[in-house]
């Protein structure tokens, strides 16, 4: 009795361990693609913004059918822009609730945030320029992500489970 | 002012920063104008008032990206006339610091400082008592030239023609350069010009009166403050092609707007057959004189809605 109950401790131990490295690994794999549909999206509006001067809630509306949670922070933008928010005050909001449900770190929420500043607060040959620096700046952050997440997700996979196993080997 | 009309003043006030909207609520406003560091100034009918709110930086700042929905780069060419038409007719007119192209043209604003929103009324039924002298025996308008200084009420009086000719069967087509005529956002009228009006919305008066005659062939041209050379001869154009024309000019006497080279073209070659002449006497809508070009005698007449 007592040794199923070690067994089944043990076992919650590994299952514990490794879940949480799924977790990091899965955070590692998931940041380069929401930054590459970030990216998307930025370049999108500038297409938008830029040669068919749409207005700024329909065109982050259009974006919003694009990915889950950028698609969400997107959406969430533009109806509080319809809600007669300003731009900016409605950017900033959503950008706190896309930091705690993405998996973007502080630098990319950051970029973002310089672009929430400016938008839709100037002509469009400027609002150029702060779209064009800011899907540079999140073309490099993917690019170090993706890196990153070649680096790291792996490791953090087999790390978890064998960290559990160690724990139980050094229990035991 | 028993027949204005202003049923959005609630949802206009919603775009105000929401520490104004109190003091904003009970007002009757023709104009709001905001300046950075000055406090909001109400203008009303006769009178002004100041209210003990100074507009800071950050609420010009709200009110102009909740005027531009956020977007003001899709008002590029609105912005270098210097205003935007707002949903409701109303206009907001803004300054701050130019921006140049290399020839030297307006190209945009920025750092915008002040706001002016002056509030879009009709006054519906203030062209009902200038009928009898406007109408031939056939029911056409004559070719109406209106005379008033700013703020007298000659766009109100356009439209309000605009609409009674087109509900009693003519076909109407406003060259509206500046959205004042039928307030339009997004190429919508947003006040009432009649049913059988179309309008052309930010067009050059001149090209857009040829537009018309080629496309709409209305039975009336309607446009605003007329005065460039190419606007006589577009007129002289649609005169000779038997559509009637009424149109408005800048200015307090008829003899100001006759000193105006292009006008006076215009006037001394009789092609207008009937002027009106407005002032803000008696309040916006007072008629001066009504009645044909050469045979003027002193008349007076006082607008309904005044």
């Amino acid at each position: 009795m007592h040794n199923i109950a070690n067994i089944l401790c043990y076992a919650l131990i590994i299952y514990g361990s490794s879940m949480m490295g799924f977790t990091i690994a899965r955070n590692y794999a998931e940041r380069p693609r929401q930054l590459q549909a970030l990216l998307t999206g930025v370049q999108i509006l500038l297409t938008e913004i830029v040669y068919a001067a749409t207005p700024l809630s329909e065109a982050l509306q259009n974006l919003s059918r694009s990915c889950d949670t950028i698609g969400a922070f997107f959406s969430r933008v533009a109806q509080e822009i319809d809600n007669l928010k300003p731009a900016r005050i409605a950017w900033e909001e959503g950008l706190e609730q896309l930091q705690a449900a993405s998996a973007l770190l502080a630098p990319d929420i950051e970029a973002l945030r310089a672009l929430g500043d400016v938008i839709g607060t100037s002509d469009r040959e400027d609002q150029q320029r702060h779209l064009l620096l800011a899907s540079r700046r999140i073309e490099g952050l993917h690019q170090s992500a993706v890196n990153e997440a070649a680096k790291n997700e792996r490791l953090w996979r087999y790390l978890g489970v064998l960290a559990g196993i160690v724990a139980v080997i050094i229990i035991f | 002012m028993d027949k204005v009309i202003n049923t959005d003043w609630t949802s206009l006030l919603k775009l105000f920063p929401s520490h104004w909207q109190d003091s904003l609520y009970h007002l009757d406003c023709l104009e709001i104008r905001a300046r950075t560091g000055k406090p909001v100034q109400i203008v009303q009918s006769g009178k002004e008032i100041m209210l003990p709110i100074i507009a800071s930086n950050q609420d010009i700042q709200h009110l102009v990206s909740a005027f531009s929905g956020s977007s003001l780069y899709a008002f590029e060419d609105e912005l270098r006339q210097g205003y935007i038409t707002l949903p409701g007719g109303h206009r907001v007119g803004f300054a701050g610091k130019a921006l140049l192209d290399p020839k030297g043209h307006i190209r945009g604003l920025k750092h915008i400082s002040t706001i002016c929103l002056r509030i879009a009324k009709s006054v519906k039924g203030c062209a009902d008592r200038l009928w009898r002298e406007l109408l031939d025996a056939e029911g056409c308008p004559y070719h109406t030239l209106v005379i008033s200084p700013p703020q007298a009420g000659k766009t109100t009086l356009l439209r309000d023609m605009a609409r009674q000719l087109s509900d009693k069967g003519q076909r109407v087509c406003i060259i509206d350069e500046r959205s004042e005529i039928a307030g339009c956002y997004n190429g919508r009228p947003q006040l009432d010009v009649g049913l059988r009006t179309d309008v052309l919305d930010g067009c050059p008066k001149a090209e857009g009166m040829l537009m018309a005659l080629r496309a709409l062939s209305p039975d009336v041209i309607v446009t605003d403050e007329i005065g460039r050379a190419e606007d006589a001869s577009a007129i002289e154009e649609a005169l000779n092609s038997g559509v009637r024309v009424m149109a408005s000019a800048h200015g307090a006497t008829y003899e100001e707007v006759a000193a105006r080279p292009n006008l006076s073209t215009l006037l001394q070659r009789g092609l207008f057959q009937r002027v009106v002449i407005l002032s803000n006497r008696r309040g916006p809508g007072t008629v001066e004189y009504i009645g044909g070009v050469f045979s003027r005698q002193k008349g007076e007449h006082h607008a309904q809605h005044s």
